[in-house]
């Protein structure tokens, strides 16, 4: 019973997956909470250099992914 | 930029501030010194870390203009570079405003700046603001009740009672979109004649609901228009109890007035 359960589960979630290619759902892309995520080394507008540590505050931090600047 | 007028208020949470797009740095000093940003804005040229975090916006095919740009959202991380929230849209046109996420964190909401409406009741006093004075197309904001029983009353908080919760309903166009509503956490409340524990809300608390402007040609044209106002409204509806009585449940009308601000691009 809990197989067919189980089978039953993932034909659903594949239905969802194909119906909603067009849109897909942006809560599963990207780390999730809880994740620790990737470092990374950017320049910024002056030129400077910067990683994780370099925006933390004492806090944390709040990263924005955006769109183009230049549009 | 919403994000520079608030700049002061995320350092001012302990939280660093910055920004990730695929724009070169040339691209971003002139964009940083037209609009006087003072965080980092940083540039991924190439959207590697837009990639290396699964954030490719997918619906941009490779070769377009707009190719590599993400999906646009916010992460608040700890000092770890864990994840503790994060606020993402479905459309990319859409995005949460700063002041509506600073309230998600629990920043002490201040009503009396933001075009607050104070309602009096026999049972509560309320506060009624939107986290954003102005709104445009897009916007993901939060429409705020603060509700401050009076002495010795407490109304309902959702939990496993018949008794009537405090909610909001509200009557939106159809261009607005409204999520759930946020509840604190509540109090437990021991009726002792009948031996009830019940959960309530008897110290002064906050109801977020998030709404969504939808971003459509007409909606824009509409905020464009000079001096241009929304109004919001809705009804909060509680029933309050004191040690001795339960009262009438109440229907209590809420508006929030808005100003439009059309879309810069």
């Amino acid at each position: 019973m809990r197989q067919l359960l189980l089978t039953a589960a993932l034909v659903l979630t594949l239905a969802v997956g194909v119906g909603a290619q067009d849109m897909p759902n942006v809560d599963q892309f990207g780390p999730q909470v809880g994740d620790v995520v990737p470092a990374f080394s950017l320049s910024d507008q002056t030129g400077q250099n910067r990683t994780l540590p370099s925006i933390m505050g004492p806090n944390g931090t709040m990263l924005v992914f955006s769109r183009s600047a230049d549009w | 930029m919403e994000l520079q007028s608030r700049y002061a208020d995320i350092t001012a949470q302990g939280l660093g501030l910055a920004v990730i797009t695929y724009d070169s740095v040339d691209t971003l000093e002139g964009f940083s010194n037209a609009r006087g940003i003072e965080f980092p804005v940083l540039s991924d040229e190439g959207s590697v870390v837009i990639k290396e975090y699964d954030l490719l916006n997918r619906e941009q095919a490779p070769g377009v203009r707009f190719y590599g740009i993400p999906y646009p959202g916010t992460f608040i991380l700890d000092t770890e570079g864990r994840v503790t929230e994060r606020f993402f849209e479905q459309a990319y046109q859409e995005r949460f405003t700063v002041s509506s996420i600073m309230v998600a964190l629990g920043e002490a909401a201040d009503g009396t700046d933001r075009n607050a409406t104070r309602l009096t009741t026999d049972h509560l006093e309320a506060l009624a603001y939107p986290t954003d004075r102005t709104v445009a197309p897009g916007n993901r904001f939060s429409l705020v009740v603060d509700v401050a029983p009076k002495e010795g009353m407490h109304v309902y908080a959702p939990g496993g009672h018949t008794y009537q919760v405090i909610s909001l309903r509200l009557d939106t166009p159809d261009f607005i979109r409204a999520h759930d509503v946020t509840y604190p956490a509540s109090e437990i409340y021991h009726y002792e004649p009948l031996d009830e524990r019940v959960e309530v809300f008897e110290q002064p608390f906050q109801l977020v609901q998030e709404v969504t402007i939808q971003m459509t040609r007409e909606i824009a044209g509409l905020a464009a228009e000079p001096d241009a106002t929304l109004t919001v409204e809705g009804v909060l509806t509680y029933q309050a109890c004191d040690d001795a009585i339960c009262y009438t449940p109440v229907e209590l009308p809420v508006k929030w007035p808005l100003d439009w601000r059309p879309l810069v691009r």
